[in-house]
């Protein structure tokens, strides 16, 4: 009986520690439209490395004043190996950003590439749009060398 | 033994709250304006750090970004007061923390004096 108990607990625990994770993952088709490119320039107010999607806020300039856009990126660990570090964003950089807009139209994006507008530096966001292509050799333009 | 594993899960749950709940009611990255008596607003982005209750921080971080000469903090009312020198004066804002429990809308609000200019502020915690 006790063996029981302990094993629906366990179970129990482990579902409500893995839900958080589960309700983030999501498939790209199902959150975002590939049909909705954008590309906009803005400040880094806030970045989040969580799994399984990173995620960086910048304010832009919207025709109604200020706006805040979030765009989710890859994993940590993905952005890592495309040679990302946590300090790669600083709160205050300004970065020019291309992907592709949520379906439902909000102020949130699925990242293809960051660069960083000072210095031209550009890097890869691990996008989840499977015909996404990282050209390591596309020209880098809209930024200030 | 069966309390005891009890005891392990329920401490496996409460982990992820605890992680929440850590940090200075200051510290993070704020935006929002300036808005003086006459003139357009304007607007300004602030960065606090804590160093064991010890603030600072830069108004506009980036490229042109001000270091805050004094960040001061009363806890018994939750007065901040920021200070930094800027291009058009001294800038002082002198205003209250506020909806503390939340992280999606925590505001600093009050007043700012920036050389000859004064005015309101209203930034929220991003």
């Amino acid at each position: 009986m006790n063996t029981k108990i302990i094993a629906i607990a366990a179970l129990g625990t482990a579902g409500m520690l893995a839900s958080v994770q589960a309700l983030a993952h999501h498939s790209f088709a199902a959150e975002f439209d590939a049909d909705k490119k954008l590309e906009m320039t803005g400040v880094v107010t806030k970045v989040e490395w969580t799994n399984p999607h990173t995620y960086f806020f910048i304010e832009v300039e919207g025709k109604d004043g200020h706006e805040e856009w979030a765009f989710e990126m890859g994993s940590p660990n993905g952005l890592m190996r495309r040679g990302w570090t946590k300090d790669t964003l600083e709160i205050g950089t300004e970065v020019l950003v291309t992907g592709t807009q949520a379906r439902d139209g909000s102020h949130k994006a699925n990242a293809q590439a960051v660069i960083i507008t000072e210095g031209c530096k550009r890097l890869f966001a691990g996008t989840s749009q499977r015909d996404f292509v990282e050209d390591e050799n596309a020209k880098v333009e809209g930024c200030k060398p | 033994m069966f309390a005891r594993f009890l005891m392990f899960l329920a401490c496996l749950g409460f982990s992820a709250t605890l992680l929440a709940q850590t940090g200075h009611p200051a510290k993070g990255s704020w935006s929002g304006n300036l808005q003086p008596a006459s003139g357009q607003s304007a607007r300004i982005r602030l960065l606090i750090d804590d160093n064991n209750g010890e603030l600072s921080g830069k108004v506009n971080p980036g490229r042109n970004g001000i270091e805050m000469s004094k960040v001061e903090l009363d806890s018994a009312t939750w007065g901040l007061t920021i200070h930094a020198t800027t291009p058009e004066g001294e800038l002082v804002l002198t205003g209250t923390l506020s909806n503390l429990g939340s992280w999606s809308n925590r505001k600093y609000i009050g007043t700012f004096t920036q050389g000859s200019a004064k005015g309101n502020f209203e930034i929220t915690l991003n």
